[in-house]
């Protein structure tokens, strides 16, 4: 099956304690897995909240998840450590450095190692000042990690804890999550779209058990 | 004493009528005893600052003006617009579900997926609802990506085009006028009403006409406007949520239709303050008291 299949029911044991659900009925998960604004995966969402269901992810949900800025505050807010960060149009703090575009037509993140990227890069990520950028300061000794969170769950188990937190706190039943490894935390960096098809059999494996899953 | 700031962008400015609003917004906030303050995009980090905040820039969920109204309510603190109005408002999907949802009257809509795009679908809803037909993207703004077609390959070219913006496109029957009413309203309150008079042979107010000419603003008393009017607006802005809108109708035999409700709609000074000046007053009061602000005033 590499087709996205429709809103399948969670289980309730999976369903966190922090989620203000009616637990009397059923919480559907959209397993779309790019709720991108305005993409195919975000109508489902849409559509299932008119027809009256409770869904994960909500349009509220995923464009808080996938707009960087306010990810990093929701994730802060709810006790899921964040890098130190800076909205900019023009003067980017000093490299390295990640810078997500905040505008319509972009939410690729670049990598800007030193100075010289920031100045070759400053232009075109701003489209020359008109939209503003989102910088976060990479620590010394750092690494990035990108990791498929399915339903809370993680193949990676020094990430099982980190992704029960990211689930908890964005709601996306898939999703990929771009993480600065520090070491004393890990800090959010961007949460990408996971569409459905990506999904390798050991991810689609934790979905067993997880949503009716026809195995 | 409060502290309140307006979020803009330069192309908000760009035009003296919208700067001297702008203006207005803060000689209203001074004359209530309050601090006000502009802030633009690079000085979010001093949101925190600020008891209540404007936006008087373009909206759109992946536009820094939403990153401001979550971040805003994240503090705790009022923010219009609210971000659940500008992720309805900026969506037609949306917009239209709720309004539809809540009964109050629209042009009869369709929402159509990507493969629904068809000379089929397109022949089956002429003859259902008529031509022309209007096609609309979810996110179009200021008239830009709507357009009308009467003939099938028209629907099929258009309606593919504008999928290039979203996964739904929206149709809907024509409804001809030769204006628009606006009505502006915060937290079910009439704030102004104008109506906007189309230029010659144009169909939509921000249309030029063949000689280049543009829609003509006409305020009115917000006392004087048709009882109607009013109630079919606030209901329209009841079904989006409680912040500032703008809602747009047309008067067709004898009663009125929502054509949408904006969110975060103009303000420019001389057009829609026109015969509604205390606009800028009513909007400070409510940033610093919200809806007690209104109390005792009719």
């Amino acid at each position: 099956m590499s087709r996205a299949p429709g809103l399948l029911p969670l289980e309730p044991a999976l369903i966190p304690t922090s989620w203000d659900f009616d637990l009397e009925r059923p919480v559907l998960a959209n397993l779309h897995g790019d709720y991108g604004y305005l993409g195919e995966g975000y109508y489902r969402s849409l559509d299932a909240e008119f027809a009256g269901h409770q869904v994960v992810p909500s349009v509220r949900d995923a464009l808080d998840a996938l707009v960087v800025p306010i990810a990093l505050l929701r994730a802060a807010a709810h006790d899921v450590g964040v890098p130190e960060s800076e909205i900019v149009t023009d003067r980017f703090p000093p490299a390295p450095l990640l810078a997500y575009p905040v505008n319509p037509f972009s939410t690729h993140g670049e990598h800007l190692e030193d100075a010289a990227a920031i100045e070759s890069r400053r232009k075109g990520l701003t489209y020359t000042g008109k939209y503003a950028v989102h910088c976060q300061l990479l620590p010394p000794d750092h690494r990035i990690d990108v990791v498929k969170v399915v339903v809370g769950r993680c193949t990676v188990p020094e990430y099982e804890a980190f992704a029960r937190s990211l689930f908890a706190c964005f709601r996306l039943p898939l999703m990929k999550v771009r993480v600065i490894v520090t070491t004393p935390a890990y800090l959010l960096s961007a949460i990408e779209p996971l569409p459905f098809r990506q999904l390798a059999p050991v991810d689609r494996a934790l979905l067993e058990g997880a949503v009716p899953w026809p195995g | 004493m409060a502290r309140l700031a307006i979020f803009t962008e330069r192309y908000t400015i760009r035009s003296s009528i919208e700067l001297t609003a702008l203006s207005n917004f803060r000689m209203a906030a001074f004359e209530l005893d309050h601090e006000l303050d502009f802030i633009f995009k690079n000085e979010l980090k001093y949101l925190k600052n600020y008891d209540a905040v404007l936006i008087r820039a373009l909206t759109d969920p992946l536009n820094t003006s939403y990153v401001v109204a979550r971040a805003v309510e994240m503090l705790g603190r009022r923010v219009l617009d609210t971000s659940d109005s500008i992720r309805i408002c900026c969506d037609k999907v949306n917009m239209y579900g709720r309004l539809d949802a809540a009964g109050v009257p629209i042009p009869v809509t369709r929402y159509l997926a990507p493969a629904e795009v068809t000379p089929a679908a397109a022949t089956l809803l002429f003859e259902t609802l008529g031509s022309p037909l209007v096609l609309k993207a979810p996110n179009s703004s200021f008239s830009a990506y709507v357009d009308k077609v009467t003939t099938t390959e028209a629907f099929v070219r258009v309606g593919r085009r504008f999928l290039r913006r979203a996964d739904r496109l929206v149709v809907q029957q024509y409804l001809p006028s030769e204006f628009d009413w606006r009505v502006i309203t915060l937290h079910g309150r009439v704030l102004a009403v104008v109506q906007y008079r189309f230029a010659r042979d144009a169909w939509k107010a921000m249309q030029r006409g063949d000689a280049g000419e543009s829609a003509v603003t006409t305020c009115m008393s917000r006392h004087e406007a048709p009882a109607r009017l009013l109630e079919v607006a606030i209901k329209a802005g009841a079904a989006i949520g409680d912040s500032l809108y703008g809602v747009d109708l047309k008067e067709i035999d004898g009663d009125f239709v929502v054509i949408e409700v904006n969110d975060n709609p103009t303000i420019a000074a001389t057009e829609e303050d026109q015969a509604n000046p205390e606009i800028y007053t009513d909007i400070v009061r409510y940033l610093v008291d919200g809806p007690a602000s209104f109390a005792g005033r009719d």
